[in-house]
């Protein structure tokens, strides 16, 4: 390998991660295209990167699903009162106000009018899915953080552009359901069964999940 | 407050000193700042510290935000600095080390054909057991999904060096799952 194919493909695998998440420009996107035409090998090499990414999202998911915390600490800080007294949402159907009241990712965040509507109706179909499907898995107690009862449940990373339909159709399909998110990292937690469900039931609807790459980007489980 | 306000309207009104404005900011990102610094500190307890600083410098700085990064970038850049001043206080692990290299050597026979079986469990460990260095820029890239760019201004280093650190971070978690068994053929 000469001196200056080496230098182009270094490159090039230097940019594969950022050819996964979508981050590159699209000159940029097409020349890596073009390269991966040619180069096999390095083509190959998408499957460990999106390895990679789905590992690192696991990782993270903890942290993702963590409950909130009260502003009260750095309110306390800065000198001011909280505005807000009473975080803990009074229903399901507040729950999923407030859960869709903060997106946090660009693909879920305010980018013009037509993302506030995609956001309306993603809050509207999932949030039916949720309170019309899950009734019982907010308590009183817990319900504002998104708490809900045992479970095996996975995280998911939607395509960001999935629509809610779609989605809901694929999980209605499958007899999953979102349970929680989008937390950061753009994740939700979906419950695929019963704390109790066997492996190979897991490993089905896992699979099922999985194989639905076009709308879903990655399925971890929880750690 | 209106759901749909973005992060630069709210960030411009907590420079008005508004402070609804930065509890919405704070109950909309608090999760992904403080996952950010814990997987930096490995310290939930010090993690959950140092996200209230970063919304107090956001409270206090908000007025030097001039909206030329996501606001996303901005407070990821702030809780970079938090993490790693109170990494440099702490005068925890250097920079660059190598806590992998006992990474087999934890499991038992059992275990290890365990990872062996599951390689995504086995490279979110190896991931885990990068150096904070290579582990914070695997997260900017694939968990926060950072362009080349932003992950620039969230280090506050050339966008060379942000290639080539991750493309480093990457050769080191070859290395790692190779001494834990598994060759992946890359590099």
């Amino acid at each position: 390998m000469s001196e200056d194919t080496k230098t182009r493909r270094d490159a090039v695998e230097m940019m594969l991660p950022f050819y996964v998440t979508g981050q590159l420009d699209q000159a940029e996107a097409n020349e890596i295209d073009d390269y991966l035409k040619h180069h096999p090998d390095v083509a190959s090499q998408l499957d460990l990167v999106r390895a990679e990414r789905e590992s690192a999202a696991a990782g993270n998911a903890i942290y993702a699903s963590r409950p909130a915390r009260s502003f009260d600490r750095v309110a306390a800080m800065i000198g001011k009162a909280p505005a807000h007294r009473a975080r803990t949402a009074a229903s399901p159907l507040d729950w999923i106000r407030q859960l869709f009241a903060m997106p946090s990712s660009p693909a879920l965040g305010l980018v013009g009018a037509a993302a506030a509507i995609v956001i309306l109706l993603q809050a509207a179909t999932i949030g039916t899915l949720v309170v019309s499907q899950y009734p019982g898995i907010f308590t009183g107690a817990s319900g504002g953080n998104g708490t809900v009862d045992a479970g095996t449940t996975v995280v998911v990373r939607f395509a960001d552009d999935a629509s809610a339909a779609a989605i809901a159709d694929v999980l209605s399909g499958l007899g999953v359901k979102i349970i929680d998110g989008p937390r950061g990292g753009k994740l939700f937690t979906v419950r695929i069964g019963p704390k109790t469900m066997n492996e190979s039931e897991r490993e089905r609807i896992i699979a099922a999940l999985k194989a639905r790459s076009d709308l879903i980007v990655f399925v971890t489980q929880t750690p | 407050m209106d759901r749909l306000i973005a992060d630069d309207q709210l960030i411009a009104r907590v420079a008005a000193a508004d402070s609804v404005a930065l509890e919405t900011l704070y109950m909309r990102h608090q999760n992904r700042v403080f996952g950010f610094i814990a997987r930096i500190v490995r310290d939930e307890a010090v993690a959950e510290e140092l996200t209230n600083e970063v919304f107090v410098d956001v409270w206090k700085h908000a007025g030097g935000y001039e909206g030329r990064s996501r606001a996303t970038t901005w407070l990821l850049s702030i809780a970079h600095n938090r993490a790693i001043s109170a990494l440099r206080k702490r005068r925890e692990e250097p920079w660059d080390d190598d806590t992998a290299a006992g990474l087999p050597d934890e499991a038992d026979d059992s275990e290890v054909a365990l990872q062996k079986a599951d390689k995504g469990r086995l490279l979110r460990r190896c991931i885990d057991a990068l150096s904070s260095e290579y582990r914070e820029i695997v997260d900017l890239v694939y968990f926060h999904e950072l362009s080349v760019a932003e992950a620039s201004a969230v280090l506050g280093i050339p966008e060379g060096t942000v290639k080539t650190r991750l493309f480093n971070a990457r050769k080191r978690l070859s290395v790692l799952l190779k001494d834990a068994g598994v060759d992946r053929g890359w590099p």
